[in-house]
């Protein structure tokens, strides 16, 4: 476990980065703009005070009326420089991409877009606000919010997360205890800010130890990034991690790819899958994968470093702010990153958070070693007639893994009163030797007896391209 | 870069982003000079990333993210990068 520094809020965070890594790179971009952490350091608190109007709240005292700023600005340095400008003034700052429409319930909100956060940075010779130190900011109460991050989950509702300065502190640095950053670590930012994972892999973190973001300015020039910055790790969706893999298969120079230092990757948001885990790795690239939500800020597990191989087909270890618990084969978890509720859905609040417990909707395990397996949603469990409650995404993993099995699914048939264990095997070479293997993991798996169906067509999928379960 | 080879670096992007041999078809793509990079080829931003990339190794030079940005179709694709191809005083595509 690495050591970490701790902080109790933001303002204390910034504080020592300025006073630790004044003269270090951190932040360049691929029009050549370049910005120190003493730079970014002065520029959050001349925003911070132009925000104020030159004068900060007093200290306890909280911003009334106007406490909500939507931050509307692409460019990702301005946009990290306002929200902890915002956050330093007293404003709950609410994480949107640019552009995008304001919610309903914040439509008397300050909205900060392209132009304002330019104002808010601009130059001038004769100083219109007092540069005042980050101590003459006045200390918050970290358990207070400060963010509203949006999540639509898997459904399609939009539901923003109140988030406290303890709750994104601590993921952060509970989470670097297994997965660290280093002074200087390069890193090639491609999460925009306004997504919390984002906003805590690629900003909060590396402030803690000063990391170095380059911004490519368009994803269309991801390669081109790694090529001419040689990251050391990149954050980004297993999607991308695909087409790293990809790309590093077909070229006759590795390197020439990667940049030749990129030594790990960290990906969220969705399963990565083994080809591209075990493919990265051949290449020295460790691919390690982190779990959350939004309403969790957002980590709640993740692969330590070093241990990817071991740890292929989970996600690692939960972080150690966190307690989690599989309740009925669902994911629950509480600790100190755990949101304070939905802004303005108090009900909905009361249904997800129960005693101060997320119920996260994902089903999972805990394997031998303690690490977290994420397998599927808590929609998909199925309980059979023999009272066991199975996660139908862990048996087809399994039984797809036998040789000669494409796709597997498994169901509930009707039987006299309950449920009994149906499974769909694609396969057009389906032998007796595959069945026996089959039969011996179902049983294994308490779900025998059980219905065999061997199919040659591929599951059906609805339009996003998942298998439709329900018949 | 002929309007040929346009399109063989067109279709080893899509071998590499769609899995033939797991759909055991063995089919190659259709890449027709009319044919939409988004509707028919069914590109993605990450397409996009590998397309650049293998583009500017061919090319030998940086291309400008703005070139894929309103293209609609590979011969669209192929008269911008032909004109790129003719300004070579031009270090980069606006």
């Amino acid at each position: 476990m690495y050591n970490v520094p701790f902080y109790r809020c933001f303002r204390d965070m910034l504080s020592a980065a300025e006073q630790d890594f004044p003269d270090l790179l951190f932040f360049a971009d691929a029009a050549g703009n370049r910005r120190l952490y003493g730079e970014f350091c002065r520029d959050i608190r001349k925003a911070a005070m132009r925000m104020t109007g030159g004068n900060v709240l007093p200290a306890g005292k909280r911003r009334e009326g106007d406490r909500y700023v939507v931050l509307s600005v692409k460019d990702q340095y301005r946009f990290a420089v306002c929200y902890f400008a915002a956050v330093l003034a007293g404003y709950t700052v609410c994480l949107l991409p640019g552009g995008h429409p304001v919610p309903e319930g914040l439509k008397g909100a300050r909205v900060l877009d392209e132009e304002d956060s330019a104002g808010l940075l601009k130059e001038d010779d004769a100083a219109d606000v007092e540069d005042i130190p980050f101590s003459g900011f006045p200390e918050p109460d970290p358990d207070t919010s400060c963010t509203v991050a949006f999540s639509s989950g898997t459904s399609a509702r939009d539901k923003g997360c109140l988030l406290s300065q303890k709750n994104l502190l601590h993921d952060a640095e509970y989470t670097m205890q297994l997965y660290h950053y280093w002074k200087g670590e390069r890193l090639v930012h491609i999460l925009p800010f306004w997504h919390l994972f984002g906003l805590i892999a690629d900003l909060i973190g590396p402030l803690h130890y000063g990391g170095c973001l380059f911004d490519p300015l368009d994803k269309v020039r991801f390669f081109r990034a790694l090529r001419d910055f040689h990251p050391d790790s990149v954050n980004m969706p297993p999607a991308l991690a695909d087409t790293l893999y990809m790309r590093l298969a077909v070229c006759s120079d590795p390197a020439e790819v990667s940049g030749g230092c990129l030594k790990k990757i960290l990906c969220a948001g969705a399963a990565l899958s083994d080809k591209t885990a075990d493919g990265l790795m051949k290449y020295g690239i460790e691919p390690c994968t982190a779990y959350g939500l939004t309403e969790c800020s957002p980590c709640v597990a993740v692969t330590p470093d070093g241990e990817a191989k071991e740890a292929e087909g989970t996600v690692g270890y939960p972080i150690g702010c966190v307690d989690v618990r599989i309740k009925d084969g669902e994911i629950t978890v509480s600790g100190t990153t755990v949101m304070k509720g939905y802004f303005g859905d108090d009900e909905l609040t009361r249904k997800v958070l129960k005693d101060g417990r997320i119920y996260t909707g994902d089903t999972g395990y805990f394997d031998a070693e303690g690490r977290l397996a994420v397998v599927g949603r808590k929609d998909n469990l199925l309980v059979f007639a023999s009272g066991r409650k199975c996660i139908p995404e862990k048996v087809e993993k399994l039984v797809s893994s036998i040789p000669g099995i494409r796709e597997a699914l498994l169901s509930g048939d009707s039987g006299p009163g309950s449920l009994v264990p149906h499974l769909t095997l694609v396969s057009d070479r389906f032998t007796e030797e595959m069945r026996r293997q089959v039969s011996e993991l179902m049983k294994k798996e308490e779900l025998y007896p059980y219905i065999l169906t061997i199919s040659e067509e591929r599951l059906r999928r609805n339009a996003m391209g998942k298998v439709v379960r329900r018949r | 870069m002929t309007r040929k080879e346009l399109i063989e670096v067109i279709r080893r992007v899509l071998n590499m982003t769609t899995e033939t041999d797991d759909e055991g078809d063995g089919k190659e793509h259709e890449v027709l000079p009319g044919s939409s990079l988004k509707e028919d080829l069914l590109m993605t931003s990450f397409s996009f990333m590998l397309l650049s990339a293998e583009l500017e190794e061919k090319l030998g030079r940086e291309l400008d993210p703005e070139l894929f940005r309103d293209t609609e179709t590979v011969e669209d694709l192929y008269q911008r990068i032909s004109s790129l191809q003719s300004d070579k005083d031009a270090g980069r595509i606006r």
